[in-house]
């Protein structure tokens, strides 16, 4: 192909062919070493919103990050550019390899500003979209996971959880795309940045906290409607149907109330709705500092699966082994120089949903075949129940034999 | 088709008042028992909590969170659309053929209409906050949570057929004032407080407007609108979502609106020997419409199978595909079709025509169209996009509290209408003055002293 | 939020521009694999003007979410569609009951009386039979 043959297919697109040759030619430049990526980026930022119609002003924000982080390097944590840094670093990518893999860096890029970057979205009535602050989430590698259930255990026993109602949930399936014969799903609350339940919430009830985007049921406006239920696209919810197991004179307030007050913590009383809340009372400081940035999960697992922090924190736990698996796992590119960085396989569940989820996974995707079987370890030999519709049945005879009687 | 009743004399249109019958109060004691064998279910409900209900979680528990009471929920509020239909029918575009069953329409607006906040009433985990959790909530929620966009649109419906209901009761009650008990004076004179026979133009004015304002809101924007946006806005369950829900929604709801209207006006027609009252010519209109809708109905369903099944996106042709493969489903349909049919028939070959026919068609209508709700809310809820749980779909049976609220809700409006009927007049004063636009070429038989000594 | 869309929408079309590149020039080399070391350059220095538009695109996309218009207190889907479409036809005939003949004004506060009362009854109504059940069972 030579350069009428690209002078061609540019003026096909209906741009202007010049400008697109021009930064062909400096691309080349940039490849060889000739020209530092930084004046090449500043070179056709402008030309590019130029050609494309745009009011300078009008891209004010953009600009100021892009120039004011990838062309002065300033040292703002919370800059894009420093997430695109971050990004080549984590991935193990060089600045000019993430050039190279533009279409790889800016699916990896959408990946990480989905989570790490998340902050750059928004809280649910939070109106907050600001990096600075806390954005709790998780990175769960299921390439670690065994399926031993540990974390479920701990979840259900650390926040007083009726049978069945499973905050912490392990799928294990089977997946004519995978290879193995057991693969893990495990299944928190995703604590979704633009999470429908707390959209659909006639009260409020369901909300996202503020000040980390936690996503919690203040179990005292709750009317138990169950909407959020419904509208959520992953099944993390579970009402309290009847009694719960465990009665409140049994709770410490430490576990049930947060830092503002409200009772959003441990399982919800009768009549309204309970999710995994990442452990709120933990986060905020009220089962003891070291505790912070911890769940009841992540300290069960023994199989380093998850992590769970701040993911606007670039140095956070989750952010952190996220990078180091990365490194872990190295492309072998000596053949191929054009092969990813790594061979690590990373997605966000149902992100297509337009959720915006704030735990991140490591490992494969279950397809549309995959169907959930036994795992390694049942749910009734660590003492769960999985199908919480037997116990509700149980209840719901026992009840109306009480009052028979 | 035109209807003259304006020959039927008064007393005929107060018989209902002025009868007291060993039948009405066994009605009364049916409606009541009826009523009571839900209080005692509810009851248990309120002890243990919804337990007691065969509902669950979706997901790792295989069950549904919301189903009969949802389900009944919306059929009620589709049945409360039958006194605007009506209403609108005779005030707006003069179609005085079904004067006689207006009020009795607009009355089974209000009972359905509370019987559908029953049901959301006793669907909630703690109905003890319905005001207290909601009000407070309302002005910042209201832009965002489609279950407050139906408070409010329903809040509305309610109040503005109630409106118009207090001020076209007002010139009846005026005019029959005489003929009235007089143990219920102070209920007639609040009702006409600061009535003139001037204010007559003005009312009947005031309540075109009110017709207008609900026949653009209710159809539209309730039914055809808040209320199947509480599904169709989702995007995890498959069966749910999409812009043919609103049209669906809005054709069942006519469907079992006029269904409705049938069976009450019949009932009062058989227990008050009103058949000039509420002569035939009525009820051929009203099947007519019955056939129209219905077959709206039927074709809707259409759409909604065959592009859920061509090559829709996997997870909506998985749920399509349960859908045509539950048989009760078919019998949902099957029933409305069978409704249609008959309709259609009569219309072609009137001699086709019989009320009790009729009525029992209206009677499958409705249980159709409920079963068509419940089936639409439950298997919606049991073919998520996200089906790796083993446990969905499970399986939802309405338990007997479930069941018993629908008794009670039936038995509710059953009392309503004994009641309000021994109060008010049940048919509209206007209908047998005859001043109201009516053609005088009617073939009706109207005669003046009929023999319609049955209830006396 | 129209400057963001704008945003977002400019850099898609620079990405969808640029990406029509790359696709061919890679088919191309490709094609030919013994492909001379400059086009493999041409090649990647397409590829990665494609790459500057994604990142363009995917920054704009995150600035454009960065309003959720939700996060705002006032602006949502239901402001406009119950205050400015649903509750239209209410305003119209309160309006009707005020401005057109014949008109009575009394009787048109009469008719904001039943709207206003009937409302209070039916709420206040439901906060008793809440109460009580509050008191009883809860």
């Amino acid at each position: 192909m030579d350069d009428e043959e690209m002078r061609r297919l540019l003026e096909q697109s209906g741009y202007d062919a010049d400008l697109g040759m021009r930064m062909a030619e400096d691309a080349q430049r940039v490849a060889a070493g000739e020209l530092s990526e930084t004046k090449f980026y500043g070179r056709y930022h402008e030309e590019l919103l130029a050609e494309f119609g745009q009011d300078d002003r009008e891209f004010n924000e953009l600009r100021d990050d892009l120039d004011g982080e990838v062309v002065t390097e300033a040292d703002d944590p919370d800059g894009l550019a420093d997430r695109l840094a971050s990004l080549a670093d984590t991935e193990g990518l060089s600045r000019r390899e993430l050039m190279a893999k533009g279409g790889a860096a800016a699916m990896a890029l959408g990946v990480l500003a989905g989570s790490g970057g998340s902050a750059t979205s928004v809280g649910g009535d939070s109106g907050g979209d600001d990096d600075d602050r806390t954005r709790w989430g998780m990175v769960i590698n299921l390439n670690n996971c065994d399926g031993c259930l540990a974390c479920m255990v701990a979840c259900d026993q650390e926040h007083n959880l009726s049978r069945g109602s499973n905050w912490m949930y392990v799928f294990t399936y089977e997946d004519d795309y995978q290879e193995d014969d057991q693969n893990f799903l495990v299944r928190t609350c995703q604590h979704c940045t633009d999470s429908p339940c707390t959209k659909v919430c006639p009260v409020g009830a369901r909300h996202t906290r503020d000040e980390d985007g936690l996503v919690l049921t203040d179990y005292d406006i709750c009317i138990g409607c169950r909407y959020c239920e419904v509208s959520c696209p992953y099944g993390v919810n579970y009402f309290q149907w009847g009694e719960p197991d465990v009665p409140e004179s049994e709770i410490n307030d430490e576990h049930q109330i947060d830092s503002r007050g409200r009772w959003v913590g441990s399982r919800p009383p009768e009549g309204v709705m309970g999710k995994c809340t990442f452990c709120v009372d933990r986060q905020d400081g009220q089962m003891g500092e070291e505790k912070i940035g911890t769940t009841a999960c992540e300290e069960a697992c023994s199989m380093d699966a998850i992590h769970f922090g701040d993911m606007n924190d670039p140095e956070s736990p989750p952010n952190q082994h996220l990078s180091a698996y990365f490194d872990d796992n190295e492309n072998d590119r000596s053949e191929w120089e054009n092969r990813s960085e790594h061979t690590v396989s990373s997605f966000k569940l149902l992100e297509e949903r337009g959720t915006d989820p704030n735990v991140t996974f490591v490992g494969n995707e279950p397809s549309q075949h995959a169907r959930q079987v036994e795992g390694p370890v049942t749910y009734e030999s660590v003492g769960l129940v999985d199908n919480r519709k037997e116990v509700l049945d149980n209840g719901a005879m026992a009840s109306a034999g009480g009052d028979d009687a | 088709m035109s209807v003259d009743t304006s020959g039927v004399d008064r007393e005929t249109l107060l018989r209902p008042i002025h009868t007291r019958t060993s039948r009405y109060t066994i009605a009364v004691a049916a409606a009541l028992v009826a009523i009571g064998v839900w209080l005692f279910f509810y009851y248990q409900q309120l002890e243990h909590g919804l337990i007691v209900t065969n509902l669950a979680d979706w997901g790792s528990g295989g069950g549904v969170p919301w189903g009969l009471y949802i389900g009944a929920f919306i059929w009620w509020v589709g049945i409360a659309h039958g006194g605007i239909i009506l209403s609108a029918a005779v005030r707006l575009l003069g179609m005085d053929t079904y004067q006689p069953v207006a009020r009795i329409a607009e009355l089974l607006t209000i009972a359905a209409l509370s019987c559908a906040g029953l049901f959301i009433l006793i669907h909630v985990g703690r109905p003890d906050r319905l005001v207290t959790s909601v009000l407070p909530a309302w002005p910042t929620r209201v832009q965002w949570s489609p279950l407050m966009w139906d408070v409010t649109v329903i809040t509305a419906y309610f109040v503005l057929t109630g409106v118009y209901l207090l001020l076209t009761i007002r010139y009846d009650l005026h005019r029959l004032r005489a003929q009235l008990p007089d143990r219920l004076e102070p209920v007639y004179a609040a009702l006409t407080v600061g009535y003139s026979e001037r204010e007559d133009q003005v009312i009947e004015r005031m309540v075109w407007w009110i017709a207008f304002a609900i026949i653009i809101m209710a159809p539209l924007l309730l039914h055809g609108g808040v209320i199947p946006w509480l599904f169709a806005l989702l995007p995890s369950m498959a069966g749910w979502h999409g812009g043919v829900q609103g049209p669906s929604f809005l054709s069942i709801a006519l469907t079992s609106a006029v269904s409705g209207i049938i069976i009450v006006a019949a009932a009062f027609r058989y227990a008050y020997g009103w058949e000039e009252l509420i002569p035939d010519a009525v009820f051929r209109g009203l099947a007519k419409w019955l056939g129209f809708f219905s077959l709206l109905f039927v074709w809707l369903q259409l759409q909604q199978v065959i592009t859920g099944i061509f090559a829709a996106p996997t997870t909506l042709q998985h749920a399509t595909e349960v859908k045509i493969a539950t048989p009760l489903y078919w019998v949902a349909i099957g029933l409305v079709i069978l409704a249609m049919v008959y309709a259609f028939a009569t219309a072609l070959k009137p001699s086709l025509f019989s009320l009790p026919a009729l009525v029992g068609l209206s009677i499958g209508v409705l249980v159709g169209t409920l079963v068509e709700k419940v089936l639409f809310v439950v298997e919606g809820l049991m073919h998520a996009h996200f089906d790796l749980y083993s446990g969905v779909p499970g399986a939802y049976t309405p338990s007997a509290v479930e069941l018993s609220a629908l008794v009670g809700a039936i038995g509710i409006v059953a009392l309503f209408f004994l009641t309000v009927s021994k109060v008010i007049p049940v048919v509209e004063l206007h209908a047998i003055e005859g001043d109201h636009g009516s053609s005088v070429d009617a073939t009706t038989a109207t005669a003046e002293t009929s023999n319609t000594g049955g209830e006396r | 939020m129209s400057t963001r869309h704008a945003a977002s929408n400019v850099a898609h079309a620079v990405s969808d521009a640029v990406h029509t590149l790359p696709d061919e020039l890679h088919a191309a080399s490709d094609a030919v694999p013994t492909l001379p070391d400059e086009l493999h350059a041409a090649s990647d220095a397409a590829a990665s003007a494609a790459g500057y538009a994604d990142v363009a695109a995917s920054i704009a996309n995150y600035a454009a979410a960065s309003t959720a218009s939700y996060s705002l207190p006032f602006v949502g889907p239901g402001t406009y569609l119950i205050f400015g479409i649903v509750l239209l036809p209410v305003y119209v005939m309160i309006l009707a009951w005020f401005l057109g003949d014949p008109r009575d004004n009394s009787k048109g506060l009469l008719g904001i009386g039943y709207l206003i009362g009937l409302t209070t009854v039916l709420w206040g109504g439901l906060l008793v039979a809440t109460l009580v059940i509050g008191a009883v069972f809860f």
